[in-house]
């Protein structure tokens, strides 16, 4: 009986201390987050260098030519390709044009709102495209290309082949696709991919998340073979010919870190409670394939100064995050295709 | 060593010109060239803030990118937000609360590093407005271009033109505080190793000094004048 | 069907039928903040809904949908969006929320047919979800007609929704059996419209139970994690 009575007693107090917690959180959220992180801890349990769980689901959507689905914690980005037939433009005759784009619909936080997409929403799907298509292409591909006039008579491929192969591509940054691989006809029809990355819930950190789901759909992509209606010159799927998927030299990934309380703190993977108290960020998106880990891009738009050897810190720290992150898209991929067979 | 289309060494920035106070409305303005890039920059403020983007314990900065003709696209609008960004963290925002500080860049012409002169001209406009500071941002540019004939190594070359800027494999654009260094913006296009991206930095950070001495020296010019 | 997707609405839910895939958020009740809700005073709560389309949602070799707002498309979304709230307004008991707006957010991930019937589902879950008082769950289903075989296809798919002679859609508070909202396009006979909705009707009340189930076990499954921490 008695030790029942304590229980209870305890319980009460526990409930009453866990509602001051809450009260504190809510008046001093700043104080509130710099009590746990003197004790190297996060409320949410993770140590400051520790990423949430992530996984990553390869084509979950049959309406998108690939998709995939990334969740990093609560947060999760589905990213859908449409591979739709276009017409080169005439600066690029052999290359084909793809179109990045990160939404934030005003379903995945409280925050986001009706209208045109947030700054946020316009950063992201920059720096998505600069990824994806390289530096070179990025100013060429900047608006939505023609859709091929149906009338346009298309020669035949053979006369193609003997042209001079002039790559600008080569001279420049490399992205995540060739375009060269989504020409089908040079100067006459090319593939052109819609990327779209959507983010279903914001919890924090959706350029990681992005970044993978945008990866993990590129990687699934399979294109239709295209043949050429001899009558009408109109280009048509052929369901039975050679689908070709894409080569894709390099796979970079993301890893986001948030510098809190000045610079006190590097927190990596930050939640939106997190994000919303930040004094700055760093994303750094790296390939490691190779052993010798290239650096796509560092992104510290602004916020607290950080010191060159914090820097380094942060990418010796995001280099080991993107390598479990590219074991995950090889695991995944390895079992998509055994479920395939 | 090999020098470039325009004559200037690889680490060779070009000749910068600053010019303070050029608008007469404004409560400060500069105008900051790198010979042909040139940005203007309006700063209004500290002034009254609309209620709704009021912030009780700090100001609230806005800023604007004009560019030079047209109306503003997307990636107006992102060096907007990275403007806003950059600048916050040298702005002591805390001591003018519940106003706002409006930072207006008008883009004058683009021949390659403009986002860092964009960022140099609004930090000497900040000052000639009296803006309180804590520190002064100095940026700069550096591209990496392919080997030229006979070498096998990349070149790095600082504050390149719009057609190296077109040449090259990667670009990135840092912005340093005057006080200790420390890098407050990074962005970089294209792919660098890690060892290459240090290189970069530490090169640009020297860069970023020289511009820093020349901005003291013009306003120790411009006050001395007044006198 | 599972409730609690979003981590940051007061309630939210995902809807899945095949292809058609559905993911709602209400936020809410909260200050109305859109243009004219500070100034006026309302007795009532006004029930705002958007639906956002996923550019990829269309089947495959559709073209993709633009995110330009003044297409064709949009407008068509903003009708949608109409339907959604028109179908729950009636069961929300708007007047225990004064002076506040409750938003419900759609985002249409697939659309393989009975988009706005999944929609109006998913919503209703989301609302459960967010512990908003409703008089019933409004519950919607979907068939399409073939005007020359008399046929009634139950909850069809994208294609065969575009071989239909008529699409209708109807939402049901199936406690009182009074239907909320009532969507036909196409031709049909008479007799063939009221076919349709009786199918609609028992389909409604087979998607009542299943959602009842389904608030039920998130509701035991939450409460599991809370005595866990």
């Amino acid at each position: 009986m008695a030790s029942e009575a304590v229980a209870a007693a305890d319980s009460v107090e526990l409930a009453q201390l866990q509602r001051d917690a809450e009260t504190f959180k809510r008046v001093h959220p700043l104080e509130y987050y710099r009590r746990f992180l003197s004790q190297q801890l996060r409320p949410d349990g993770r140590g400051l260098e520790r990423f949430r769980d992530t996984s990553l689901s390869i084509n979950p959507l049959a309406t998108a030519h690939a998709s995939a689905l990334a969740k990093i914690g609560q947060t999760s980005v589905l990213c859908g390709i449409k591979a739709e037939l276009a017409v080169p433009s005439l600066q690029t005759p052999g290359w084909g044009f793809v179109v990045t784009n990160v939404t934030f619909p005003p379903m995945c936080s409280a925050s986001s709102r009706l209208g045109p997409p947030s700054e946020q929403a316009q950063a992201l799907s920059r720096l998505m495209h600069g990824l994806v298509v390289g530096k070179q292409a990025a100013s060429s591909t900047a608006t939505a290309p023609s859709v091929p006039a149906p009338t346009t008579p298309l020669k035949s491929q053979s006369a193609q082949a003997g042209m001079a192969e002039s790559n600008p591509a080569d001279a420049g940054a490399r992205g995540i696709v060739d375009l060269n691989e989504l020409c089908i006809t040079r100067g006459e029809l090319c593939w052109c991919l819609y990327v779209d990355a959507v983010c279903l819930d914001d919890a924090g950190n959706s350029t990681d998340a992005a970044l993978l789901a945008i990866v993990g759909a590129l990687h699934a992509l399979v294109l239709p073979a295209v043949t050429l209606d001899a009558a009408s010159g109109k280009p048509g799927f052929n369901p039975s010919g050679n689908s070709t998927q894409l080569t894709l030299p390099a796979t970079p990934f993301a890893a986001t870190f948030s510098l809190f309380d000045g610079n006190a703190f590097t927190l990596a993977d930050p939640t939106a409670e997190e994000e919303a108290m930040q004094s700055g960020a760093v994303t750094i998106v790296a390939d490691v394939s190779s052993e010798n880990p290239t650096l796509w891009t560092v992104h510290k738009p602004g916020g607290t100064p950080l010191s060159a050897t914090a820097l380094r810190q942060c990418i010796s720290q995001a280099v080991e995050r993107i390598k479990t992150l590219d074991a995950l898209l090889q695991a995944e991929l390895a079992s998509q295709s055994t479920a395939m067979e | 060593m090999v020098t470039r289309a325009d004559g200037r060494m690889p680490n060779q920035l070009r000749e910068l010109s600053i010019e303070h106070a050029v608008l007469s409305r404004a409560d400060g303005s500069s105008r900051f060239s790198q010979r042909d890039t040139s940005a203007l920059t309006a700063v209004y403020g500290p002034a009254e803030v609309k209620s709704s983007k009021e912030l009780l314990d700090k100001a609230t900065v806005q800023t604007v990118f004009r560019p030079k003709t047209g109306l503003a696209g997307v990636d107006d609008h992102v060096c907007e937000a990275i403007l806003r960004q950059a600048l916050e963290p040298v702005i002591q925002r805390t001591a003018n609360p519940r106003t706002s500080i409006t930072v207006i860049v008008q883009v004058m012409h683009d021949d390659g590093a403009l986002l860092a002169c964009a960022l140099n001209s609004a930090s000497m406009a900040l000052i000639d407005a009296g803006v309180p500071m804590s520190a002064v941002l100095a940026a700069v540019t550096c591209a990496w271009l392919p080997a030229a004939d006979g070498s096998s190594e990349r070149r790095l070359l600082l504050d390149p033109t719009l057609e190296e800027q077109t040449a090259a494999t990667s670009i990135a654009t840092f912005a340093f505080e005057s006080t200790n260094q420390e890098i407050v913006f990074s962005s970089t296009e294209g792919q660098l190793t890690v060892d290459e991206y240090f290189y970069t930095i530490e090169m640009a950070q020297k860069a970023a000094a020289n511009v820093l001495a020349f901005m003291r020296l013009s306003l120790e010019r411009k006050f001395s004048k007044s006198v | 069907m599972s409730t609690g997707t979003v981590s940051h609405a007061n309630g939210s839910a995902y809807l899945e039928l095949a292809g058609t895939r559905v993911m709602a958020a209400v936020y809410g009740p909260r200050e109305n903040t859109r243009a004219g809700g500070l100034q006026q005073f309302n007795e009532q709560a006004v029930l705002q809904c958007d639906v956002a389309r996923a550019p990829f949602a269309s089947p495959r070799d559709d073209a993709r949908i633009g995110t330009d707002a003044n297409t064709s498309a949009a407008a068509a979304d903003r009708q949608f969006a109409t339907s959604v709230a028109t179908a729950l307004q009636s069961s929300v008991r708007l007047e225990k929320y004064a002076k506040s707006s409750i938003d419900l957010f759609v985002t249409i991930i697939g659309d393989d047919g009975g988009a706005l019937a999944a929609s109006i589902n998913c919503c209703t879950l989301a609302l459960a979800d967010a512990g908003i008082e409703m008089n019933d769950m409004v519950t919607a289903a979907s068939v399409a007609l073939a005007a020359n075989t008399n046929i009634v296809l139950w909850d069809p798919t994208h294609l065969e929704e575009s071989r239909a002679s008529a699409i209708a859609t109807q939402a049901l508070r199936v406690s009182d059996n009074l239907v909320t909202l009532l969507d036909q396009s196409g031709e049909s006979s008479l007799k063939l419209s009221v076919k349709a909705l009786e199918a609609c009707s028992s389909m409604s009340v087979q998607l009542h139970g299943l959602m009842q189930q389904t608030l039920v076990s998130s509701l035991l499954e939450r409460r599991k994690q809370q005595l866990l921490p």
